[in-house]
């Protein structure tokens, strides 16, 4: 018989031979890839390099009135793509203060005269962090061997942000006129000459649409199917679904619903088509139904930073330029409770990039709406001017409202005030023993009900269903706020109506 | 309390008073006026951007230009608020529009525009294709960036001088600036060689720019041939030889290009040889047949340019073949197989011998002749006993030995 410890000490043995070779074989792994690693014959020829999808301002060509060889498209996409990355490039550049990013996009005078302003920017402590988010280009001129190129960028819009030993001192929107001489060297089509020949600032535009007989009779939900909570267009999504809980909607009395759109999900500045081709479908349903539907866009989104504009910029106008006709669209949310984010990635950022999205959909779309959903009432003030009517959420103190929303109609006399998230949730277990329960969701709902019909105020309540599950980007991971986010449903998991389903509306 | 409230409102009124004050727009109070009001300037010039002094905490101003944006810091002076531009942005032709701030807040903005010298101090020329063929259909096409003595391209409606060496003529030509560039298209003179362009300005000339005049595609042409004798002898090689073969214009044609030549035989065989160019001439060297023939030649250059046709005549060279046969050693000798002049024929003719059972051909084998003569040893065939017919060809012509014991 063999002893136990012989075993053990064969097994122990058997293992360190096993890892050991594991480590062996990973180390001669390693040491070959890295022997292979290093230039290669695409890297010679500039085969790799991949179109920078981080820089998607909007680009025009008039290529009337062009003198020399004629312009084929082929051509005129290199030169597009090369001269998007000069400027890309020199942002970088500017950003950084460092010379040695732009270095295939500009000829080697040119380069010099880039490098002598951003040296001296380094040296006097200055940063600038711009973008641009549209070229109107018209082309001039093309050399009979299709090497030498002569364009003008009219009304190039471009942000700027100058810091100054690190402080803000100025941040605007231009309008400039650039003309350019692009020669095509190494197969890089490079910038010679870049002249700016008009510049000023550009005017802000507010918007107008009086939107408020639309939305003051809003009486509305925030919709998810149960089965996909914050997942609306994924695998799960089927017309039968949609169309079944359209229909409780409508037979509850509401007339609108809200739904989102994640950014990242939606293909960021690409816009996926099997997700469009669903939110079309939603809409086809909505339109069936007879409901309105509120688009929140960029839903997940948190960079804001200058240099990310241009691409999402790109996916709203892949939204809204796809959608803008389509009878369900009631109106656009740029971004759900962007005010959570003043903190975190800095109030002049968000503020920015919400006023530039906003510019760009109304350019877009001058029919619709524009609002945004703020999570806090107090910062409702932000962007009034160019927003058409107010959104916030209220998961506050009942009593409270009246006299908030009431400040709110005050301070913004011609904009309609919508209440579009409100709710209760009815956990009451383990991780909250002592909270509400579903008779109080149903009180709630009761009193919020009474509020609105005394107080005349558009609502959209949180929401339809009980979930199961809730995406970590939701709420985090604590268990506790979990399952309290699982429970502001009208409708159980097992899909019998709560006791609050009596007070979705108040006409029942 | 009445008499509370009336000193609350009493303090507190200039308070919102002083707030407001504070709130106003700076711009409104400090009422700064530019003193420097040139807004054109030359380039290379000194630029200040002058106010009339004020009191600013941290003032500063951004100036934007075509290659960025930079903030400036006024220079140390007590009775103004003087900004001087940096080098880098006097040198660049083009629009600077520049902002006064203090701080955070704009007092005042303006915009500026700085001229190229209308003087050109050096000349970029670009010129392409380099190679272009002859006879007007194509072009190539000169563009030059004139450029003043801080690299800015001139003004537009300013004007350079083309000079250009075509064969014996010289052309002159002034060209435009408009958009930064002057260009030129230049057609294909109808002469080939090589066409040399330079550009001239106020004060620069450009280096040397050459363009090469290819000749263009060929035209039809004649080929002839030579031999040293027309006999079918197998040996001797008629050479086939195009005439020049140029373009349109005259232009001998590339060296190099492929002519083919295209024969058909008597019996209707096709064969083709092929050669390429020197000085426009191509020769192809055909050997002559070993039987009398009639050839036509043609020559081509494929899809481009094909000859008038030839007729070689070659007659027979040969008339018998003495075929011995010695029965003991089963040795077949051929030979000696006399050519036109009762000369031997050159070694290398070719003698085939067919070894026929019945009719039926059951082995064929070839040689070449050495001094006249060819020897078949049929003991090496490997072939049973038995009896045979043999045949032997060689010219056209054809020997038979019948009922042959091997």
């Amino acid at each position: 018989m063999i002893s136990t410890n012989r075993i053990l000490l064969i097994s122990i043995s058997a293992i360190f031979f096993v890892t050991v070779n594991i480590a062996i074989i990973f180390g001669i792994g390693s040491l070959v890839s890295y022997l292979n690693s290093g230039a290669d014959r695409s890297q010679m020829l500039h085969a790799n390099i991949a179109r920078m999808v981080e820089y998607t301002p909007s680009v025009s060509w008039d290529l009337s009135n062009q003198s020399g060889k004629r312009i084929d498209n082929q051509s005129l996409g290199n030169i597009e793509r090369d001269y998007l990355n000069a400027w890309y490039t020199r942002h970088l550049s500017l950003l950084s203060n460092s010379v040695d990013i732009f270095g295939d996009y500009y000829t080697d005078k040119a380069k010099s005269d880039l490098i002598a302003l951003i040296e001296n920017n380094r040296e006097t402590g200055v940063k600038i962090e711009a973008t641009t988010t549209s070229h109107d280009l018209k082309f001039d001129f093309l050399s009979t061997d299709g090497h030498l190129a002569v364009f003008t960028d009219r009304r190039v819009k471009e942000f700027q942000r100058v810091f100054k030993n690190e402080d803000l001192i100025s941040q605007s929107h231009y309008i400039g006129t650039y003309r350019i001489i692009m020669l095509l060297e190494d197969g890089f089509w490079r910038i010679r000459h870049m002249m700016l020949i008009e510049d000023s600032e550009e005017p802000a535009v507010t918007h107008a649409i009086d939107s408020s007989e639309l939305i003051e009779n809003i009486k509305g939900i925030n919709y998810y199917p149960q089965a996909s909570p914050w997942d609306t267009f994924g695998h799960a999504f089927e017309t039968e679904i949609i169309s079944a809980d359209f229909d409780i909607i409508k037979n509850a009395g509401l007339n609108t619903i809200r739904v989102f759109i994640q950014y990242e999900d939606f293909g960021k500045a690409e816009i996926n088509d099997i997700k469009m081709e669903r939110l079309q479908r939603l809409l086809d349903k909505a339109t069936e139904k007879n409901l309105k539907v509120i688009l929140t866009l960029f839903d997940f989104y948190g960079d804001y930073s200058v240099l990310d504009w241009t691409r999402t910029l790109k996916h709203a106008e892949g939204i809204v330029e796809a959608l803008k006709d389509h009878p369900a669209i009631l109106a656009w949310d740029i971004k759900n409770e962007p005010d959570l984010d003043f903190e975190s990635r800095g109030k002049d950022n968000v503020i920015n990039w919400l006023k530039i999205i906003i510019k760009k959909i109304n350019d877009l779309d001058p029919s619709k709406p524009i609002t945004i959903g703020w999570a806090n009432y107090k910062h409702a003030n932000n962007l009034s001017d160019v927003l058409d009517f107010i959104s916030f959420h209220y998961y506050g103190d009942i009593e409270k409202l009246p006299e908030i929303y009431s400040d709110m109609k005050q301070e913004h006399p011609n904009k309609a005030v919508l209440l579009e998230e409100y709710g209760l949730s009815s956990y009451q277990g383990f991780w909250r023993p002592f909270g509400d329960d579903e008779s109080d969701q149903a009180d709630y709902h009761k009193s919020m009900q009474t509020i609105f019909k005394k107080n005349a105020i558009p609502f959209m309540s949180w929401t339809l269903y009980d979930f199961n599950k809730i995406p970590k980007e939701v709420v985090g991971r604590l268990p506790w706020r979990k399952r309290i986010q699982q429970r502001f449903g009208f409708i159980d998991l097992n899909g019998s109506p709560k006791k609050s389903f009596e007070y979705i509306a108040t006409n029942q | 309390m009445k008499q509370l409230s009336i000193k609350i409102f009493v303090l507190v009124i200039p308070l919102i008073l002083g707030l407001f004050g504070i709130h106003q727009n700076p711009s409104n109070i400090l009422n700064v006026d530019l003193i420097s009001d040139q807004t054109v300037y030359h380039v290379g010039d000194a630029i200040r951007i002058e106010f009339k002094a004020v009191e600013l905490e941290s003032p500063s101003l951004i100036c934007r230009s075509s290659y960025g944006t930079t903030v400036l810091l006024p220079s140390e002076k007590k009775e103004s608020l003087e900004f001087i531009l940096p080098d880098f942005l006097v040198k660049k032709a083009g629009t600077i529009s520049w902002q006064l701030k203090d701080g955070q807040s704009s007092l005042k903005s303006g915009k500026l525009t700085i001229i190229a010298d209308q003087e050109i101090n050096s000349i970029e020329v670009y010129a392409g294709p380099p190679d272009i063929v002859a006879g007007g259909e194509d072009d190539a096409m000169i563009v030059t960036i004139p450029l003043d003595l801080y690299n800015n391209p001139v003004p537009d409606t300013s004007i350079v001088t083309l000079y250009g060496q075509i064969g014996n003529d010289t052309e002159i030509d002034t060209l435009r600036v408009s958009n930064g560039i002057a260009f030129k298209r230049i057609f294909s003179p109808e002469l080939a060689g090589r066409s040399i362009y330079s550009v001239e300005g106020t004060n620069a000339s450009s280096k040397e720019i050459i363009l090469n005049i290819n000749p263009g595609l060929p035209t039809d042409f004649t080929i002839d041939f030579n031999r040293p004798h027309n006999y079918a002898d197998g040996n001797q090689i008629t050479r086939v030889q195009t005439s020049i073969i140029t373009d349109a214009f005259q232009n001998i044609i590339a060296d190099g290009t492929l002519v083919e030549f295209r024969i058909l035989t008597k019996s209707g065989n096709k064969m083709i040889s092929q050669a390429t160019t020197i000085d426009g001439i191509a020769i192809a060297p055909l050997l002559h047949p070993e039987s009398n023939d009639s050839y036509l030649v043609e020559a081509v250059i494929p899809g481009l340019a094909k000859s008038n046709t030839v007729q070689l005549e070659y007659e027979q060279a040969v008339f018998d073949i003495p075929v011995t046969f010695h029965e003991n050693t089963k040795e077949i000798v051929a030979g000696p197989i006399l050519s036109f002049l009762g000369q031997w024929i050159p070694d290398g003719f070719r003698v085939k011998l067919k070894i026929y059972q019945n009719d039926t051909l059951i082995k064929t084998i070839s040689e070449q002749t050495i001094n006249g003569r060819t020897k078949f040893m049929l003991n090496d065939l490997d072939i049973p006993e038995g009896k045979y017919t043999i045949k032997i060809e060689a010219g056209g012509l054809i020997k038979e030995l019948k009922t042959i014991n091997l």
